[in-house]
């Protein structure tokens, strides 16, 4: 079903999309910290953001393995 | 953020109501859910799947607070002055109009339909004298509170 390639391609797969998430992660906290009045939120929302980005990533990097191995 | 003129106090900021976050929130739900659907279907699908399919987690979670930031950057600040309607059109299109309170002339609200009905929200609309001729806040959360807190800050301006 899926093209066989070169293991190494989806490396750099990984990277290029942990790249545009970085990008994007540091426009959303921008724009937070620098519109959102209440301290309380920008705080909370920043947590749960990269908490749930750090699960996310985490569990990429094992699916990662699975095909790379 | 936005700065205000000296003694000018914020009286009630207006957003769109929850439900439309909610329904946004749900439609990303069901978008991360669809493709482990389709993996129970489609059983020889194999390890690239889950790696693919965490990529699109990702991309999911991401758009989830990029909906929640739209969301919630959109606001309108009545304060004891002036109406300020921000409209937060995407990353780096930000829309800040104001106008006083003597400027306002007419304020319509709008609730049409079952559910706008039951969770109470619909459409606000200022016609004001100045530049910016017309304000929309379109579902707006409380739209009937938020025209009388309108015209009780205009009373209080007109002393």
């Amino acid at each position: 079903m899926f093209p066989v390639v070169n293991p190494q391609a989806y490396v750099y797969l990984w990277v290029a999309a942990l790249l545009a998430v970085a990008l994007l992660s540091i426009v959303l906290v921008y724009h937070w910290w620098r519109y959102v009045v209440n301290r309380s939120t920008v705080v909370g929302v920043t947590l749960v953001y990269f908490l749930g980005l750090a699960l996310l990533i985490t569990l990429s990097v094992f699916a990662l393995y699975g095909v790379i191995k | 953020m936005v700065l205000l003129n000296s003694g000018e106090e914020v009286i009630c900021r207006a957003r769109r109501h929850w439900f439309v976050i909610f329904l946004e929130l749900l439609f990303l739900l069901v978008m991360a859910t669809a493709p482990a659907l389709l993996q129970s279907f489609i059983p020889f699908l194999g390890g690239l799947f889950f790696f693919a399919y965490s990529l699109w987690l990702v991309a999911v979670w991401i758009l989830g607070f990029v909906a929640w930031t739209n969301f919630y950057l959109d606001v309108w600040i009545i304060t004891n002055q002036r109406v300020i309607d921000i409209e937060q059109k995407g990353f780096f299109h930000r829309e800040v109009a104001s106008c006083h309170l003597e400027d306002v002339q007419d304020i319509t609200t709008n609730i049409a339909g079952l559910i706008p009905t039951l969770l109470n929200y619909g459409d606000l609309r200022i016609q004001t004298a100045g530049e910016s001729r017309e304000f929309l806040l379109t579902l707006a959360a409380r739209p009937d509170f938020v025209k009388q807190k309108i015209n009780e800050a205009k009373q209080k301006a007109r002393g």
